[in-house]
């Protein structure tokens, strides 16, 4: 079994969610509350890695990221690296893989919270950023929880994304999926075999937790509204 | 001063005039349906009206040609609705002290519980409370924050009778004790009565009438404006002696009446007399029979198959007759009769406190 791979999808997994988690909820709230027309071209473009394959989605990152792109460049010159083939490289990848899984059900649960809720908040003098504090997110904390343990359970099994972004690096790049194939390509079926039980038995493990929270089925939730 | 106009795509539109009154409570009272609501919410800026401007003191909150709309938060008003919209994550007296600065809480959140008599269950759950006292909450909530003014949507009306009546009491002495510019809704008359010192009728999106609340009740300036409250003689009264038959005697302006008891420490009322229960007979009454009064007719107004007597019997009253029995009884402006009102037929509205 390879652990260090283990080791580098769950470490992976934890950074996707936890940044997921604040980079989602201001994109969940504008989502739930915006009369913008924006939103009819920003809804889809989150919502696109749901159906894009996830070579298509790893290619377009390794393009952005990449020397040629003025982005990958300027990145490049901050951080004095370049984030292809890197764990840097995964985790963006990962985030925007796995945006979906973390907005749709954060803005579901914000725009189920009763207006009147919202509208009380403002009567008593609190601003939009302390009625999502105060109102809004101690209200939807079994959709915020099960977005981030969605976020964290698909960053965990992805596979496309990463071998286009991260290659296959041992202890850098390559996660607990690559591992697998790369044993079975190796023809160690015994190692993929165990490394797959673990993933197996794992994500089994937290839908299950999920499905407890929310009281019902996972999957509607993780399709959106 | 309010002047707000509101268009619902494909429906009515709304056109609302009045002065905002800087003391005591105005009834906003017409049927469902009327705008009321809609009024209350602009008033709170829930609700972006289309034209118009919206004034409070010298603070301008809306005005459609200078682009101005003070958001909710920065208008600092009371808004209580039928169904109370407490926080259900919050204990009572996290609720109550959500718009109070956390430095006041402590000494604002318990006198606004006692206020409204929810002391003991400060630490109860919204769902763990009766439907008034969830009510009680909320309105101790609205105003532990020290909004300038108290929007009151038809808060009585999800409730059952008992509790209605009970908070409609407490109510009245809640409004008093807090002193505050205050709009109610309702559609219930005795609310209105019981709580408004003036009164809106608003149908359809337009102000009928505007004033004090006995007299647009009894008075009502236009056909429509008595078709919204019904005709009825409102009388300021005060409960002078009580019967062992559960009968009271009333001073209504110098008049004496008998009615019903409506509760024991009421002393205070309105009494009311609708139109179609007042009995005339010709002549003068002696002088001490119980409720029979002796009345100038002041004017004969013919509607339909009925005719509208507006008599002076020490105070205003209306009554309806019938033609034929107009020509029976020979009545024209001047003449004196005798108004005759059964007991039961007065209905006593409490009035807490001074009788404003």
């Amino acid at each position: 079994m390879d652990f260090e791979a283990l080791r580098l999808s769950f470490r992976l997994a934890a950074a996707t969610s936890i940044s997921l988690l604040i980079l989602g909820l201001p994109i969940g709230y504008w989502l739930a509350f915006t009369r913008s027309r924006l939103r009819w071209i920003v809804e889809p473009v989150i919502a696109l890695p749901i159906v894009l394959p996830p070579t298509v989605l790893g290619f377009c990152v390794l393009i952005a990221l990449g020397p040629r792109s003025p982005l990958g460049r300027t990145l490049e010159q901050v951080t004095g690296h370049s984030f292809v083939f890197t764990f840097e490289g995964l985790w963006v990848a990962s985030i925007l893989y796995s945006l979906p899984f973390a907005v749709q059900p954060f803005a579901t649960a914000f725009a189920g919270v009763d207006a009147r809720l919202r509208e009380a908040a403002a009567c008593l003098g609190t601003s939009s950023l302390g009625t999502f504090f105060r109102v809004i997110l101690p209200l939807s904390t079994r959709g915020v929880l099960a977005g981030v343990i969605l976020s964290f359970a698909h960053t965990l099994g992805e596979f496309g994304v990463v071998l286009m972004v991260g290659g296959n690096i041992p202890g850098v790049t390559r996660t607990a999926s690559i591992a697998i194939y790369d044993g079975v390509q190796a023809l160690d079926y015994s190692g993929a075999f165990r490394t797959s039980a673990v993933l197996l038995a794992l994500s089994l493990l937290i839908l299950m937790a999920t499905s407890r929270l929310l009281g019902g089925l996972v999957l509607p939730g993780a399709r959106g509204k | 001063m309010i002047d707000l106009t509101k268009t619902f795509a494909g429906g009515p539109t709304l056109r609302f005039e009045m002065a905002l009154r800087p003391t005591g409570t105005t009834v906003l009272f017409g049927p469902s349906g009327s705008g009321k609501t809609t009024l209350l919410r602009m008033l709170a800026g829930l609700e972006r009206p289309d034209r118009g401007s919206l004034r409070f003191g010298a603070e301008t909150w809306f005005d459609g040609v200078k682009k101005v709309d003070i958001p909710t938060r920065s208008r600092r008003v009371g808004y209580v609705t039928q169904e109370s919209a407490l926080f259900p994550h919050l204990t009572v007296r996290a609720n109550v002290g959500f718009g109070v600065p956390s430095a006041e809480r402590g000494a604002r959140v318990p006198e606004m519980l006692a206020l409204v008599g929810m002391t003991g269950l400060a630490e109860r759950l919204p769902h763990e409370l009766s439907g008034g006292q969830k009510q009680r909450v909320s309105l101790a909530r609205a105003v532990a924050a020290r909004p300038r003014i108290l929007l009151l949507d038809e808060p009585l009306s999800a409730l059952d009778a008992t509790a209605r009546e009970e908070l409609r009491r407490d109510l009245g002495r809640f409004l008093r004790a807090i002193s505050l510019p205050t709009f109610l809704v309702t559609h219930d008359r005795t609310e209105a009565l019981a709580l408004g010192d003036e009164v809106v009728l608003i149908e359809d999106g337009l102000v009928l009438q505007q004033g004090p609340i006995a007299d647009v009740f009894s008075r009502p300036s236009s056909l429509a404006a008595a078709r919204v409250v019904g005709v009825e003689a409102v009388v300021p009264a005060r409960i002078t002696a009580r019967s062992d038959e559960g009968l009271v005697t009333l001073d209504a302006s110098g008049v004496s009446l008998t009615a019903l008891d409506p509760g024991p420490t009421i002393e205070h009322v309105f009494a009311c007399i609708r139109a179609d229960e007042v009995i005339i007979e010709p002549g003068l009454a002696p002088t001490s029979a119980r409720n029979r009064l002796a009345a100038t007719v002041k004017a004969v107004r013919v509607e339909s198959a009925l005719v509208r007597l507006e008599l002076d019997c020490g105070f205003d009253l209306t009554a309806f007759i019938t033609r034929s029995a107009l020509r029976e009884l020979d009545l024209r402006e001047g003449s004196k009769a005798t108004a005759v009102i059964k007991a039961p037929a007065i209905h006593l509205v409490p009035r807490d406190g001074d009788g404003r």
